[in-house]
């Protein structure tokens, strides 16, 4: 199992929640560190990339952005499959996109258990004002189901970065539990090795079952 | 390989400049710029053509030029000879000379005929590396207009090279095709230098891995040579081929490699490659239960071969193998394995998927819901951003139309990607803000403009790419927007406009979804990391007898490894033998349809005991899987340990 510096990973984040809730702009915000107000950009935000190093290990994001309308609910799990994370994102001034947030979690479990890392996120936080959906109920309702909950305004650049950089070290510690669970799971040999040549006329002498030639 | 281009004025006919050229005189007759009949590139018709050399031949055999014909002869003459290009392929071989390549036979709208596809988009490839080619002749029936690709009578290869000029959006390969576009800059361009052309030419490197042929063409080539060309023109040729020359890149090196290795029927792959490709085309897919479990296997093929060549020795007799290439290396096999499974395979699949399809209602279904989603209004359908117009939309199908002609995955792939760009255009366009577009926007324009053309072959595409992808391929920008047309034509399909608000999931399409999902995590979490772990060991008759070593990915079938140990032993009458699954001295026998890594997997993990697999005759007292005689297709106990 590695923990060692140098390693890379590469991790697939799903962003879910309710249209206008902000998924968009705050996933915009983190990897252009834009916020659109004038800022004329080609880029489109539906799928973005970003590189970091997290204490000498390389992580490759990849987001996928979801459409939020109802109408495309059915779809979620084409889009969350395979994701090492899922941010669910609602709007603090409505609280229906909190129940929909709900929603989301507990069809996460049901489909993918605990492998998933989940972040709740309350997003538009410089609506203060305007707040309907309570900082204790939504942290407490994240307690409850495992997730960590987050604080962000994309408009203001609030709370974005800390999100993705705790989202990261989780999945990151995620995938090394699972490697050294499967590590121990299976008994025979360790890690896939590269360039183990198939050895393709010769007799083989081990059992079926063992582990690859030591050659 | 060595070619020949003609350089041109803006608004000389180019049939004079060619003869100039040809002839090596400047005496072109001034009726023939006439443009009532002359032959024209325009930027603006946004044709690009190619001097047959063909034509040039024959006519400079009959001295037309010389004669100085009406104008309007010259170009019936040049169409009657233009016209059965493919017919004349039989007279490229005038045993004319050595040096010297006239490969550049393209005509914009001369159909190549079916099976010369392969010829032509070898052409075609010449054409994409030469900036210098802009030597160019319209077509002869005026400018064409920029209509959709017919695919009957068009190659596919050659109407993206028509389509892509004008456009000038893709990313790589095709981008020296911008150059030749300026009239002002044809001569010059014809002119450039040799390090120019190579460094354009270098980046195909997809149509370099598609160029397995280029041994072989060679030498054809070079007797396609015209007797009448200069010397100056011949310098240039040699100049410019020994440019293109220096192009036989290791991926190449190794796409012919796994080529040859196919065409083999002797060797491993060979067998399997030939075997497989027969059987699939012998109505082996017809067998099948769904059309996703026969794109799967035709995919575990794919990667089986591909392991067992990235792995195996066969590969590194040609060549070079270092760390860094071995990402290479899989995707160039990748490549080269698309050419030899799936372009012999494409139209059968497609036939199949067809079949399938129309047998389980879905064709219908996207009939039907197409025909209901296109008389709502861009509200009812939830458009918030700008939609493609009526230019923007026949483009679309053009690109769509491409798409559903390719046979690989990855071309399709990239072509995909190409018609979202389009989307997000028009949405940008229409909508008029800065903002960038995200899903929630891009979703509803997708299936607008989905629901405008036939959604049914684009169904078939999908699936298509979405089995046969590279599952690594998966995870990035590709992924996630095949995923989404996925879940566009998910919702046509499924499309009830009753039900459309509930919050919840029906019951069967969670199910099916839930299917698909696992299904693609495993294959990228057990079948693309643990690639070198696949191998399984299988004795012959006996228990540890006679063990050879077979690549068995995570999702490979019982009945995939029985025809690889066929292959392997020597098997002449396969059908009598099984694979066996011997533990605790009894012996089962394992349907067809069990997946032996995931059972080897689930014992280890259940029982902690080493079972070992046996390839051998039937009927020998053997406990079947099931109690009951094991069947190809049953369902075993064993089937599906998860």
């Amino acid at each position: 199992a590695g923990g060692g510096g140098g390693r890379s990973f590469s991790f697939k984040v799903v962003l879910l929640g309710e249209g206008c809730v902000g998924k968009t702009s705050l996933v915009l915000r983190y990897c252009e560190n834009k916020f659109n107000d004038k800022h004329i950009t080609t880029l489109q935000a539906s799928f973005l990339t970003k590189k970091l190093n997290i204490g000498g290990k390389r992580v490759n994001l990849a987001i996928w952005d979801t459409a939020g309308q109802e109408r495309f609910h059915a779809l979620g799990p084409i889009y969350y499959r395979d994701s090492n994370g899922a941010i669910l994102v609602y709007d603090i001034t409505d609280e229906d996109s909190f129940q929909k947030v709900k929603n989301w979690v507990k069809e996460l479990r049901k489909m993918l258990g605990n492998e998933i890392c989940l972040c709740i996120v309350g997003n538009k936080i410089d609506l203060e004002k305007e707040r309907h959906v309570s900082v204790q109920e939504a942290e407490t309702y994240a307690e409850s189901v495992g997730a960590k909950h987050y604080h962000t305004s994309a408009k203001q650049n609030k709370g974005i970065e800390e999100l993705f950089l705790d989202l990261c070290k989780r999945m990151i510690e995620t995938a090394q539990v699972d490697e050294r669970a499967r590590g121990n799971g299976s008994s025979q040999s360790g890690t896939a090795r590269r360039g183990v040549q198939i050895i393709d006329d010769e007799p083989q002498v081990q059992s079926s079952g063992g582990c690859c030639s030591s050659g | 390989m060595k070619f020949w281009t003609v350089p041109l004025k803006p608004r000389d006919t180019p049939l004079a400049m060619a003869a100039e050229e040809t002839m090596g005189s400047s005496a072109g007759p001034p009726e023939l710029q006439l443009p009532t009949c002359s032959i024209q590139v325009t930027s603006e018709d946004g044709a690009m053509c190619i001097i047959n050399p063909l034509f040039l031949a024959v006519h400079s055999d009959a001295d037309w030029l010389g004669h100085s014909l009406p104008p309007c002869q010259t170009a019936d003459a040049g169409r009657k000879a233009l016209r059965p290009r493919n017919g004349l392929e039989n007279l490229q071989e005038p045993g004319s000379t050595e040096e010297g390549e006239t490969g550049l036979q393209e005509l914009p709208k001369g159909a190549p005929r079916k099976g010369d596809v392969s010829s032509a988009s070898r052409r075609r490839r010449l054409l994409l590396r030469s900036p210098a080619q802009s030597a160019s002749v319209g077509p002869p029936d005026g400018p064409p207009s920029p209509e959709p690709p017919r695919p009957e009578t068009h190659s596919p290869h050659r109407a993206s090279w028509i389509e892509e000029a004008p456009e000038a959006t893709a990313p790589a390969p095709c981008h020296p095709l911008k150059k030749s576009h300026s009239e002002s800059s044809l001569l010059g361009d014809a002119l450039l230098p040799v390090m120019e052309l190579d460094s354009l030419s270098v980046s195909s490197v997809e149509d370099e891995a598609e160029a397995h042929t280029a041994a072989p063409a060679t030498p054809s080539h070079r007797k396609r040579h015209s007797a009448v060309l200069t010397s100056k023109v011949l310098h240039r040729i040699s100049a410019v081929g020994s440019a293109l020359s220096g192009l036989l890149s290791a991926e190449r090196r190794v796409s012919n490699r796994v080529q040859e290795l196919a065409q083999e029927p002797g060797s491993y792959v060979g067998g399997l490659v030939q075997s497989y490709v027969a059987h699939v085309l012998q109505g082996g897919a017809a067998r099948h239960t769904s059309s996703t479990e026969m794109l799967q296997e035709i995919r575990q093929t794919i990667s089986n071969l591909k392991g067992y060549l990235c792995e195996s020795s066969e590969l590194q007799a040609g060549g070079e193998q270092g760390d860094t290439e071995e990402m290479d290396l899989g995707s160039v096999v990748e490549a080269s394995l698309y050419k030899c499974l799936l372009k012999p395979l494409r139209d059968c699949v497609y036939a199949q998927l067809l079949d399938f399809h129309t047998q389980d209602g879905l064709q219908r279904r996207l009939h039907d819901h197409q025909a209901t989603m296109r008389k709502q209004s861009l509200a009812e359908l939830g458009v918030a951003a700008g939609v493609p117009d009526g230019p923007a939309l026949e483009r679309i199908q053009a690109k769509l139309g491409l798409l559903h002609q390719a046979y690989s995955p990855k071309k399709k792939e990239t072509l995909l990607l190409k018609v979202c760009k389009m989307l997000y255009e028009a949405m940008n366009q229409g909508a008029g803000r800065a903002e960038p577009f995200g899903a929630d926007d891009f979703l509803p324009v997708l299936i607008y403009t989905l629901v405008q053309g036939d959604v049914v072959p684009v169904q078939l595409d999908v699936e298509y790419m979405m089995e046969l992808m590279d599952p690594g391929q998966l995870q990035g920008e590709g992924g996630y927007y095949l995923t989404t047309w996925f879940g566009a034509l998910y919702h046509i399909g499924n499309y009830q406009p009753a039900t459309m608000v509930t919050r919840h999931i029906s019951i069967e399409a969670q199910r099916t979804i839930h299917q698909w999902q696992r299904r693609r995590t495993i294959h990228h979490r057990e079948g693309y990391r643990r690639r070198s772990q696949d191998i399984l060991y299988i004795s012959f008759q006996e228990p540890f007898a006679n063990q050879k070593a077979i690549p068995v990915p995570f999702h490979m079938t019982a009945a995939s490894v029985c025809v690889a140990c066929a292959e392997k032993y020597g098997i002449a009458d396969p059908a009598s033998y099984g694979l066996f699954l011997v533990m605790d001295s009894t012996s089962r026998l394992l349907s067809g349809d069990s997946c032996p890594q995931k059972l080897r997997a689930e014992l280890l993990r259940s029982r902690g005991t080493s079972v070992c697999f046996v390839y051998k005759l039937k009927g020998r007292g053997e406990l079947p899987a099931t109690g009951a005689p094991a069947l190809e297709n049953q369902r075993s106990t064993y089937n599906d340990p998860a």
